[in-house]
């Protein structure tokens, strides 16, 4: 094997040119020979890791569900209320049912969000003990904190680590965000409130061949449910 | 055996040029301290236990071996204290002060911010952590560091006081192993593989609407609705341009192990993504990726862009270079000849010792011996560059 040398060729510059004519073994960096061992056992396992873990992202989305529509398909495909109690963990269920957080929650259906070709603005909705909802006037995070939310997620797209969209933990997270979102804007107002919407204003976006069509916008709800009354008011 | 063996060696510890990593050291470190800060006004409702998701739930929301020091710190002052730690450790990483143990403290910091609430985290928040993982794996800070600045400027000292002008030695390039290196680029090559392959499940890139949908979405779009008109007029462009993602996306992995083929993977990305960058509103992914291309840079390239915008520099701007005479036995004038070799590494002002000179005497003479008028020499010479005793510049050409 032909191998360029390190040969400074200007000076100060540290260019590297190849030494014309010779071939030359890579020269290696001096190194105990245990610590060569601890490399070698940690690129194996970190290279078996790796093509491990990305074979199973590519399998996540089975093609015969994503191919009649598209790479979000799956989880429309799989858009069912989801029975509560299969997969949550104790602590976790018996906080939400203590919260009063597990009253109602709306997963996927047909309408579900977030998919390409759509355009979706979330809102929180406080409902005052009259039970009429009111939109969030000043929410601690709007659609437009791209900083900070990635709403896919929110609203259920495998959040970070968990398996599935309809985990119970991903409801929890809609619910939770929902009644933060109202009970800061209680006590902002010094009012009361007694349940919270999570909702999704989607619109379609138009197609290059529809572009001046007005199309309409519909409501789908994420999560509702009732809060807890504040303790002292 | 022992010829398998010594190939595995070669492979993992061939030395590198150190500049391309030192260089993604700062754009990523720079990146990281970024999104840390970001954070801080999101603390409280995010990530503390006054938020949206309250401590013991998020204990319970992640994998037992998720870990995070938000677990265990949660009142929202405590948070603040934390991500400020974390970008203060994440600038000393980005400037290569205290590289390793810099690194780690915001590795730690940024690994708990994204465990304490995953709900929040968007792709480009995992490759920067991925990314961060990595530059803690190479000795990352040997070059374009504070701390090889020093090790430079000690180097300097010495060798200008023995006279020498130690950039006009032959200097020797900083190397690493290459292992290190190499996972990060496996690492981005599945990125853009595994990307490629979910995005071909979909139909939208079948038919060409993804990059349409993405910019007359409102929410992406930065030139939303006043350039649509415009998309609507180069659809059929945007069209090609959406399929040639996509197989680029998918041959990417394939193409960087070839030289030639490495350098059409990297410019289709530059554009790609500068493209997104442009037209969307997305972030730091775009920066990240194009940043990720310096470990398939090698140094010798970077070296050879670095000398012809050198001699560019010289042959149009600089063309009366600056030659200095200083006295090797005055501490200041050797203090101020050190700083200029090690600031000035393409010796754009030369250094000579001229031991026993004077600032006064010196300057009354030209280049060809001709007599000038020491005040006249002085004041446009004060214009150029500190004189100093036993330190005086002047003009060659």
């Amino acid at each position: 094997v032909r191998i360029a040398r390190a040969e400074p060729s200007e000076a100060g510059l540290g260019i590297i040119e190849p030494v014309a004519g010779q071939p030359m073994r890579t020269p290696i960096v001096e190194v105990p020979r245990w610590r060569r061992g601890l490399v070698s056992i940690f690129v194996v396992f970190h290279l078996v890791a790796l093509l491990w873990w990305n074979c199973g992202v590519v399998q996540y989305r089975p093609a015969e569900l994503a191919r009649p529509d598209d790479a979000f398909s799956r989880f429309r495909a799989g858009a069912e209320v989801v029975d509560p109690s299969g997969g949550a963990r104790s602590t976790l269920e018996a906080y939400m049912r203590g919260s009063g957080l597990w009253q109602r929650w709306i997963l996927f259906g047909p309408d579900a969000p977030h998919e390409t070709g759509r355009f979706e603005v979330f809102g929180v909705e406080a409902v005052g003990p009259d039970g009429a909802p009111e939109l969030d006037p000043d929410p601690v995070h709007t659609s437009d904190s791209r900083e900070l939310l990635d709403h896919t997620q929110l609203i259920g797209l495998v959040p970070c680590g968990f398996p599935l969209q309809d985990d119970p933990r991903a409801t929890f997270l809609r619910a939770s965000y929902a009644a933060y979102h109202v009970r800061e804007g209680a006590s902002r107002r010094g009012v009361q409130y007694v349940g919270a919407h999570f909702v999704c204003h989607v619109r379609e976006l138009p197609t290059p061949d529809r572009v001046d069509e007005e199309f309409p916008w519909r409501t789908i709800v994420l999560w509702s449910g009732p809060l807890p009354p504040v303790e002292g008011s | 055996v022992s010829r398998i063996r010594e190939a595995w060696s070669r492979a993992l510890w061939a030395p590198t040029d150190a500049g391309p990593i030192g260089l993604l050291r700062i754009a990523v470190g720079f990146i990281v301290t970024v999104m840390l800060l970001e954070r801080i006004p999101h603390a409280r409702a995010a990530y503390s236990d006054a938020g949206w998701i309250p401590n013991e739930a998020a204990v319970q929301l992640m994998d037992p071996w998720h870990w995070s020091i938000f677990h265990v710190i949660d009142a929202p002052w405590q948070v603040i204290a934390c991500l400020i730690v974390g970008a203060v450790a994440a600038a000393a990483f980005t400037i290569g002060r205290f590289t390793r143990v810099a690194g780690l403290v915001a590795f730690v910091v940024l690994s708990s911010v994204h465990v304490r609430n995953p709900a929040v985290l968007y792709g480009a928040d995992s490759v920067a952590r991925i990314f961060l993982f990595y530059l803690l794996l190479v000795p990352c800070g040997a070059a374009y560091s504070w701390d090889a600045t020093r090790e430079r400027s000690a180097r300097a000292h010495a060798a200008l006081a023995e006279g020498v002008d130690p950039r006009t030695r032959r200097r020797r390039v900083a190397e690493i192993p290459v292992w290190p290196v190499r996972l990060f680029q496996i690492q981005v090559m599945i990125i853009y593989l595994t990307t490629g392959i979910s995005k071909s499940y979909g139909v939208d890139y079948e038919e060409g609407l993804a990059l349409w949908y993405a910019l007359v979405n409102p929410v992406h779009s930065r030139f939303y609705p006043a350039a649509v008109p415009l998309y609507e007029a180069v659809f059929p462009v945007l069209k090609i341009a959406t399929v040639i993602t996509l197989w680029w996306e998918l041959a990417f992995a394939f193409m960087v192990p070839f030289r030639r083929l490495r350098t059409v993977a990297l410019l289709t990305g530059l554009v790609v993504h500068g493209g997104i960058y442009f037209l969307l509103e997305i972030e730091w992914w775009g920066p990240l990726m194009m940043m990720s291309y310096l470990a398939f840079v090698s140094g010798r390239s970077l070296h050879r862009l670095g000398l012809r915008a050198i001699r560019d520099l010289r042959s149009t701007r600089w063309k009366n270079r600056l030659r200095l005479l200083y006295d090797p036995a005055d501490a200041r004038a050797l203090e101020l000849a050190t700083r200029i070799a090690t600031f000035d590494p393409m010796r754009m002002v030369a250094l000579e010792a001229a031991p026993g000179i004077d600032g006064g005497t010196e300057l009354s003479r030209r280049e060809d011996g001709s007599a000038v008028a020491p005040e006249g020499m002085r004041q446009a010479l004060r214009a150029a560059v500190p004189i100093t005793g036993g330190f005086v510049g002047r003009r060659t050409h």
